[in-house]
């Protein structure tokens, strides 16, 4: 059996910012000193009409113009997110007809936290290899949700990313192999019916993110007997600008690997388009023959780790469709009242 | 939106999602909204759904400040009329814009929003919306093509597929006996 690999991406970050400053001057607290600790300068904002179901539409038009594929060879369609806008109606149905895929797919929201875009990517990849599908359209987007005060509030942002997972001589890049690592572990969770996460503050680094993140790549390099230093780039799950940054290190692999992917630092955590979007980002700059290992990670917890290989098509598809830095130059400064009409913190008929 | 009723929201899906109209092959006049018969060929109508590439300009543009219930929020906006490049004048917000930017003869192209939500509990609408053109958008290059400035849209390789199922034809016809008796006329009205 052939690799599976990806045969187009695309992301989308919505227009409006807020500065880590802006918020914490609201609460009192000392922005710079903030903004300095989670390495976050500011945070995309969806906007009023923006949610993840936009979003994820914006992402997966993209992907087809990058692929510049028929859509009628889409066999599924899987959108991994922690804030679907229905809770029982598949977000997948909606970017399914809007993009104009056919009737006769597999479609399901997927959740795990942040990690849902990784998991929906797996899923396709062992879909197309098993020749269940012809293509599966996997997308990780979010509209993340902070209650307004916590801490979460300072990096909880909005953006998304798709990919098309296919077969074939068209691909721009070939997947090596993954491997997940999952446990019981509660840092960070929303229960049915209410509106905001909780989080089990400190509780978040070493038991949780970086635990799964090592674990999951140390897999990985096992399984497929590489090395850390093989790779020409990575991407890690980014819920601030520390935490990637401490968990390449732990592994050895210097932080202008990583660069390409930290567009935490100026659009915040994205959630389930945040490793999603770190990889469009890195596919934006790499060449042919760069290897890329990705970890996503999603509370509760777990590990979605990827080697990927770039392939020389990567360089003429890129250029059809807006690269993730275009969406993050092209901005609107707000304050904290239109952050709170935004968010529909401010309740209007 | 929110007094719009279920079958009629999922009526109008496909061609708010995806900009479809028809195009008349007998006359190669192009409508949006999609029209049951040809203005112009009426029994010699030959429809096909026509998807638009999405991109056009700004006709004319006010800034509503004092908006209608169910858009406070949104509000300040701006709604303007746009001449899609196939021909159709299409009435719609233009969103992510600072306004100062915006004038006549403006180049704008669509993009997929919400354009209602029924209170909480209710379903969701979306529909298309316009944004400026900017350097690199939404799989629109704006740049030289064959020495001359303009912009080229990247399409995605669909042939023009005639998805008229029967279904649809009788809703259609349906809906313009409908208009026919409250004098509505069949152009798309303010999606907000
Ligand atoms: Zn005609």
């Amino acid at each position: 059996m052939k690799h599976v690999g990806i045969l187009g991406f695309g992301g989308y970050v919505p227009k409006y910012r807020i500065s880590v400053e802006e918020i914490a001057r609201v609460w009192g607290k000392d922005g710079k000193a903030i903004s300095r600790g989670l390495n976050l300068e500011e945070k995309s904002v969806p906007g009023l009409d923006e949610d993840t179901t936009t979003i994820s539409v914006e992402a997966a038009r993209n992907a087809l113009k990058c692929a510049q594929i028929d859509p009628e060879r889409i066999g599924a369609i899987f959108v991994g997110s922690e804030s679907h806008v229905y809770a029982t109606k598949p977000t997948g149905t909606v970017v399914a007809e809007a993009i104009n895929a056919p009737n006769s797919i597999q479609c399901a929201d997927f959740s795990f936290a942040c990690k849902a875009g990784t998991a929906a990517i797996q899923v396709c990849i062992g879909l197309v290899k098993s020749k269940e599908i012809d293509v599966g359209l996997a997308i990780g987007a979010d509209t993340a949700q902070s209650k307004p005060g916590d801490a979460l509030e300072y990096a909880a942002a909005a953006g998304g990313a798709a990919f098309l997972l296919g077969t074939g001589k068209d691909c721009i890049a070939k997947i090596e192999g993954t491997y997940s690592y999952t446990s019981d572990t509660p840092d960070f969770w929303r229960r049915e019916g209410t509106d905001f996460p909780e989080h089990g503050s400190r509780f978040t680094g070493k038991p949780a993110y970086f635990r799964h993140v090592h674990q999951a790549a140390l897999g990985l390099l096992e399984k497929l007997k590489t090395k850390a230093d093989e790779y020409d780039w990575a991407v890690f799950h980014s819920p601030n600008g520390k935490f990637p940054r401490r968990a390449a290190k732990a592994l050895g692999i210097p932080e202008e690997k990583i660069k390409p992917s930290l567009i935490v630092d100026r659009i915040g955590n994205t959630y389930a388009g945040s490793s999603p979007l770190g990889l469009a980002a890195t596919f934006d700059i790499a060449k042919p023959g760069d290897r890329i290992l990705m970890v996503s990670y999603g509370s509760g917890a777990g590990s979605d780790a990827f080697s990927i290989e770039v392939l020389p098509p990567l360089l003429e598809t890129r250029e059809r469709m807006p690269k993730i830095e275009d969406y993050i130059q092209d901005k609107i400064s707000i304050d904290y009242a239109t952050y709170a009409k935004h968010r529909r913190t401010i309740k209007v008929e | 939106m929110s007094d719009q009723s279920v079958p009629m929201l999922w009526r109008r899906i496909r061609h708010r999602y995806n900009l479809v109209g028809r195009h008349c092959r007998t006359c190669d006049s192009k409508y949006f909204p999609p029209i049951p018969l040809c203005r112009k060929c009426r029994r010699k109508s030959d429809l096909v759904d026509f998807q638009f590439s999405g991109l056009g300009k700004i006709y004319s543009y006010t800034i509503v400040r004092d908006p209608p219930k169910g858009f406070k929020a949104l509000a300040p906006y701006a709604i303007a009329m746009v001449r899609l490049d196939e021909g159709p004048l299409v009435l719609s917000q233009i969103v992510d814009t600072d306004f100062e930017e915006l004038k006549i003869g403006l180049s704008v192209h669509v993009v997929f929003r919400r354009i209602g939500d029924a209170g909480r509990t209710g379903v969701l609408h979306y529909s298309y919306k316009f944004k400026p053109l900017r350097k690199y958008v939404t799989g629109y290059v704006i740049g030289t093509v064959d020495g001359e400035e303009g912009v080229q849209h990247i399409q995605v390789p669909v042939e023009e597929r005639e998805r008229t199922s029967v279904r649809r034809t009788i809703e259609e016809a349906g809906e313009a006996v409908r208009r026919r008796k409250s004098k509505e006329p069949a152009d798309e009205k303010s999606d907000g």
